[in-house]
């Protein structure tokens, strides 16, 4: 680890620490913006509770990168303490979400989210 | 907002008529009596917060009586432990006090408000409202404190026998109710300043109301209640305005600074006593005193209250309560002295509506059968006798007549309380005779007489003093039309004896018979209530009789009492205690030197004889008509009725002159029109057109979108995106980049 | 390149999403592959273009993203849910490789641990648990055909659009050489000086190596650094420096830049100390989560014979036989 830090400070030079580039910055976050737009295609179409469910993770990692990304074009480190709290997060999601397929799985024996189709009112 | 505007408008008034010709000239001495500025001094009266913390702490206690399902008599002790407390402190307090110089003891910060207008500019005033909770101690406010609180225990002991029935949460109700009473009571009196006089009242008036609606089962007494109340809410209306106008024009509420301002002499203060709000305080303080105490034209709901137990309609009816009129007039006696010297009529009106007041009420009296309303509409008539004596400016006279009342007219009522509760609820006069040969009425019936004779005004009584200071100060004080005043209260004096002694010869003489009240009747003796003697009554108990017994004491000492010059000598305390505050009178408005006669005589000296001669006339005829024949009163009715031209007389008289009708006629229902009026306009245009019409019109926009709710989880999820991908393009185009 | 080019290309990357989305269908899930390829790398040759001269071309990047890209669209695209997890995991990796090009080592790992180790796992798990019994054939129905695509699609995508204008076109939007967009590197250099400064015990590691390496002597036993208003470090935009009393005598010791906080370090301090509250919030939730699951996968749902059998993938019981018996035997 120590060594990836350090491969970023050159010798020599008075800072360790180097901006990143306009491109690069950019390619990174269109790929965030991308997964994003998949994740949210994926939710709205799956019919398997599980894979979107799934697809919910799929848009954490995707603002995660973001703020990674983000994080490093700042070069602060609150970036990654962000995506702490969104691995927190989906971590608490996929807990609770699966007991709740489970709990529904239970119930009728499908998978299918549009078996569950109360809260219409006619 | 609507509060500045009406401040603004009424300070435009109160200026624009600032400048009138009604002050007075300078330099001229102003003749009221003021009080020294008080002095505050919480060492020596430190005691006296107690006499207002008591009550309160009783009430608390029988609130919690209450919730435990206490099913004693702890309650009444407890209330009377606390009143007795109060009293002793008062006795304690009073005895320390120099009536000339008033004391202030203070509790704590209430109200301390100030503010500017704001505009900075160098004649930006200050103004402030301060308020704090403390004691206002002088001879009237001493006075007072000493028989309200001596009558509240009497009373409150009285009670604890007579509410027997009713033990449990009613009856820690009722005696909570009487120490809250005590309380507003003690802090109408002892108040430093209007606002806490103003809590007093409507403390009071709470208390009243919750005390008439005891009974709350029974639908009369739940409308008495609320004739109360309401009749009530006009009243206070006008003393709420008063005391905005006194704070308006003088800029303090504190009794010490408002007498300290009405004191100042011409040459600062005359701008002080004139000007369009300064002459309409006394009328706004009027109409205050007339709804609590009782006055035409808000006096009706006095004889309804009478629903209540028959110990509320002693202490709050009768004796401490609707004598708050009287001592809010007495205590701001100075603004209506102001009022006359300015030229103005406002004592003038409170004698002639008292005195007219009094005739009215007593005419009503005569020809009721409940004895309890007789009571009732005797008090209205008697607290327009002390309005009468406020007006002629003698408010001595005034007061001593509230002491007097109250002792007499408690105990009255609780003689009427005791038959009530013997004889299972039976109030009419006819259905009741002959009790005194009753076993175990003795005290009741001798009792009675007592307080029959000093209502009545018969020489010697305590009454026949009170009442004499009122009517020969008629004949004394110059005003509009005082000796025909004077006449009508010697008139009104003769029908009180008749109709008193009409009561006390009907009940306790004759031949014995009495029958329970049908609506009280219990079980078997419904079916032959026509036997006179299978309904046996209960005779009153020791603490009953006591109280009683007690209170003809107090009624027997103020007569003696008036005999003895020293400081046990009512006449001369009374006098020192009242001449010495603030509504010691001024003399100016009496004739310097040779005093008005009456036939010849000088008017004190022949009221004697006049107010005597009338109070035995009338006794007379209540003996002739009530106790010696008493067949000839049904025949004078029977006469009466038979002949066209007076046969009005005696049915107006029993339909209490169609007030109650007239309130109806040109109150009740106009305003049933208009509520009529305004809930149908409320019916189509706010809740049909406004409410229901706006509340379609979601509806139908609902209408549009309902496909979308589809119940599907994806459609809401797909919805949910849109908004998200619309909210981000509005960020995105229009706010990062300024364009779409 | 023009906002009405990105749109156009994103609108060709959704018709691609769209065909690969057609179940069973090989030639039109080439084209759709091709097609969203082509508009992705379209896009990213336009940005690549762009760079400045100097700057060290994104290879890894490209191919990292390219790669999660890739795993997402099959991911979302399978037929059959297990795969569609084993594509997740391509995602998860290939995030995790851009963490590490992106400097956030740390976080690329506990990413691999957390999700691929532990959450993917998990998922995995259920669905292995539900998939059983509905479908013997492998692929149930509901997973074969894509609910309304086109609206999902065209709400996906009108999303990127936006978010891939504001982050290619917008002027300043992200560029980090945008004037006060990102703090200068003397400011980020003397944060980190700083928090090397609250771990005391690292930074006498630090000095005594420095000493050791520097005084001819076997061992300097005993040395103070000196704190000024409690800051022992003092930067002054180029060298970062300590006062060191060693034996009475003080020395000015420059700090060398491989003695600066790791990554990890650096997260960990912000974490503790800027978000301890967070944290602590981070930690609730999970202990909620905990409970929550376990309160409701607890909950037992009590089926009627027919729904078991129904859930057991036997026929239902006719109503008209004696179910005692039936139920007896069965």
């Amino acid at each position: 680890m120590n060594d990836v830090a350090i491969s970023l400070t050159q010798a020599g030079e008075a800072s360790t620490m180097v901006p990143i580039a306009t491109g690069t910055i950019q390619i990174v976050l269109l790929v965030s913006a991308v997964m994003f737009a998949i994740g949210m295609v994926g939710f709205l179409t799956r019919r398997n509770m599980i894979l979107m469910f799934l697809c919910t993770e799929l848009m954490f990692q995707a603002s995660a990168i973001a703020m990674i990304a983000f994080g490093r074009m700042h070069l602060n480190p609150e970036g990654q303490v962000f995506v702490i709290f969104i691995l927190t997060v989906a971590a608490a999601e996929a807990a609770l979400a699966l007991g709740l397929v489970v709990l529904l799985y239970r119930r009728k024996p499908t998978l299918d989210a549009e078996a569950w189709s109360e809260l219409k009112e006619c | 907002m609507l509060s500045a505007i009406a401040h603004t408008a009424l300070a435009t008034v109160a200026m624009a008529g600032g400048d009138g010709s009604h002050g007075l000239p300078a330099g001229e001495p102003f003749g009221f009596q003021v009080p020294i500025p008080p002095v505050v001094d919480e060492q020596s009266f430190a005691l006296a917060a107690w006499m207002i913390w008591l009550p309160v702490i009783s009430a608390i206690l029988c609130g919690i009586y209450a919730t435990l399902g206490v099913k004693s008599r702890l309650p009444a002790w407890t209330t009377v432990a606390a009143l007795a407390g109060s009293f002793v402190i008062a006795v304690m307090t009073v005895s320390k006090l120099d009536f000339a110089k008033p004391v202030v003891v203070h509790l704590f910060d209430w109200i301390d408000l100030s503010w500017s207008s704001g505009s900075g500019t160098a004649g930006d005033q200050w103004h402030g409202l301060r308020a704090n909770f403390a004691l206002y101690l002088d001879g009237l406010s001493a006075y007072w404190i000493l028989f309200v609180t001596f009558l509240g225990t009497m009373i409150a002991f009285y009670a604890s026998e007579y509410m027997d029935e009713d033990k449990g949460t009613g009856y820690c109700r009722f005696f909570a109710g009487v120490s809250i009473f005590l309380f507003a009571m003690t802090a109408l009196v002892l108040g430093e300043n209007l606002i806490m006089l103003y809590l007093g009242w409507e403390g009071v008036g709470l208390a009243s109301y919750l005390l008439i609606g005891y009974y709350y089962k029974k639908p009369a007494a739940v409308a008495a209640a609320k004739k109360a109340f309401i009749m009530n809410r006009i009243g206070d209306l006008g003393l709420a305005l008063g005391i905005y106008l006194i704070w308006l024009e003088y800029g303090s509420l504190e009794f010490g600074v408002l007498f300290a301002a009405l004191q100042s002499d011409g040459a600062t203060g005359a701008g002080q006593y004139d000007g369009w709000a300064a002459t309409l305080i006394p009328w706004c303080l009027m109409l205050g005193a007339f709804g609590k105490s009782a006055q035409f034209p808000l006096y009706v709901w006095l004889p309804d209250a009478m629903e209540g137990p028959t110990p509320v309609s002693a202490l709050i009816h009768a004796a401490t309560m609707v004598t708050a009129g009287i001592y809010l007039i007495a205590r701001t006696m100075p603004f209506f002295l102001m009022n006359k010297a300015s030229g103005g009529h406002a004592l003038e009106a409170v004698a002639w509506i008292g005195g007219l007041t009094a005739l009215l009420a007593a005419t009503i009296a005569m020809a009721q059968y409940d004895i309890k309303r007789v009571m009732a509409y005797s008090t209205v008539s008697q607290l327009g006798y002390m309005f009468m004596g406020l007006g002629l400016a003698t408010s001595f006279g005034a007061c001593y007549h509230v002491l007097t009342h109250a002792f007499f007219k408690a105990l009255l009522f609780l003689c009427c309380g005791a038959v009530m509760h013997g004889f299972g609820g039976q109030l009419d006069l006819r259905k009741l005779g002959g009790i005194r040969r009753v076993p175990g009425w003795g005290v009741v019936c001798w009792t009675m007489l007592i307080g029959s004779l000093w209502l009545s005004g018969i020489p010697g009584t305590a009454g026949y003093f009170s009442k004499d200071e009122i009517l020969a100060q008629a004949f004394i004080t110059e005003g509009t039309g005082f000796r025909i005043l004077g006449w009508i209260g010697i008139i009104t004096a003769g029908l009180t004896a008749y109709y008193t002694f009409r009561v006390w010869f009907r009940v306790f003489t004759g031949p014995t018979h009495y029958k329970p009240d049908e609506s009280h009747g219990q079980g078997g003796h419904d079916e032959h209530h026509g036997d006179d003697h299978s309904f046996h009554p209960h005779a009153p108990g020791i603490r009953i009789n006591l109280v009683l017994a007690v209170l003809s004491l107090g009624a027997i000492w103020l007569a003696v009492g008036y005999f003895v010059g020293d400081i046990w000598g009512t006449q001369v305390w009374i006098k020192n205690a009242i001449e010495n505050s603030s509504a010691g009178t001024g003399l100016q408005l009496m004739p310097a030197g040779d005093h008005s006669t009456l036939l010849g005589f000088e008017p004190h000296t022949a009221m004697y004889f006049i107010s005597g001669t009338f109070g035995l006339v009338g006794l007379t005829t209540a003996w002739w008509l009530h106790c010696a024949n008493r067949k000839s009163a049904d025949d004078l009715r029977t006469w009466l009725t038979a002949r066209g031209w007076i046969a009005w007389l005696p049915r107006a008289m029993e339909n209490k002159w169609y007030v109650d009708e007239i309130y109806i006629a040109t109150i009740r229902f106009p305003l049933w029109i208009a509520g009529q009026a305004l809930y149908m306009f409320d019916r189509v245009f706010v809740d049909g057109i406004g409410v229901n019409g706006t509340a379609r019109l979601p509806k139908i926009a609902a209408s549009l979108f309902q496909p979308l709710y589809n119940g599907k989880l994806q459609g809401y999820a797909t919805s949910m995106a849109g908004g998200l991908a619309l909210v981000i393009a509005w960020i995105v185009w229009v706010w990062m980049r300024g364009s779409v | 390149m023009t906002p009405s080019i990105l749109y156009i290309a994103c609108v060709v990357g959704a018709i691609g999403l769209f065909l690969i989305m057609r179940p069973h269908r090989q030639s039109t899930r080439i084209v759709g592959t091709i097609l969203g390829a082509g508009a992705i790398a379209f896009i990213m040759v336009k940005v690549l273009a762009g760079l400045a001269a100097d700057a060290p071309v994104p290879i890894l990047e490209v191919i990292f993203g390219l790669a999660a890209i890739a795993g997402a669209a099959r991911m979302v695209t399978h037929p059959r849910p297990v795969f569609a997890a084993i594509y997740f995991v391509v995602v998860v990796v290939s995030s995790a490789g851009m963490f590490l090009l992106m400097d956030a080592e740390f976080m690329a790992f506990s990413l691999i641990i957390v999700y691929a180790g532990a959450i993917l796992i998990t998922y995995l798990f259920v669905l292995m648990l539900a998939q059983d019994a509905t479908s013997t054939a492998g692929e149930a129905l509901y997973d074969r055909i894509p609910r309304e695509p086109v609206a999902a699609l065209v709400v996906g995508f009108v999303l990127l659009a936006i978010l891939s204008d504001a982050f290619l076109l917008v002027d300043g939007g992200v560029r980090p050489d945008a004037p006060g967009m990102t703090p200068s590197l003397a400011a980020a250099e003397e944060h980190r000086w700083m928090v090397l400064d609250g771990l005391p015990l690292q930074l006498n590691d630090t000095v005594a190596g420095l000493l050791d390496a520097d005084s001819t002597d076997a061992a300097v036993a005993e040395f103070t650094i000196e704190r000024i208003d409690g800051r022992a470090i003092r930067f002054d935009g180029i060298n970062a420096s300590v006062d060191v009393k060693v034996a009475d005598e003080s020395r000015n010791l420059v700090l060398p830049v491989s003695a600066l906080p790791t990554n990890a370090q650096l997260v960990g301090w912000s974490l503790v100390a800027t978000f301890p509250v967070s944290l602590e919030v981070a930690g609730v939730i999970l202990l909620m989560a905990m409970f929550g699951a376990v309160v409701l996968a607890r909950r037992q749902i009590d089926l009627g014979e027919d729904e078991l059998r129904v859930a057991a993938g036997m026929t239902p019981l006719l109503e008209d036989e004696e179910s005692d018996f039936a139920g007896g035997s069965s």
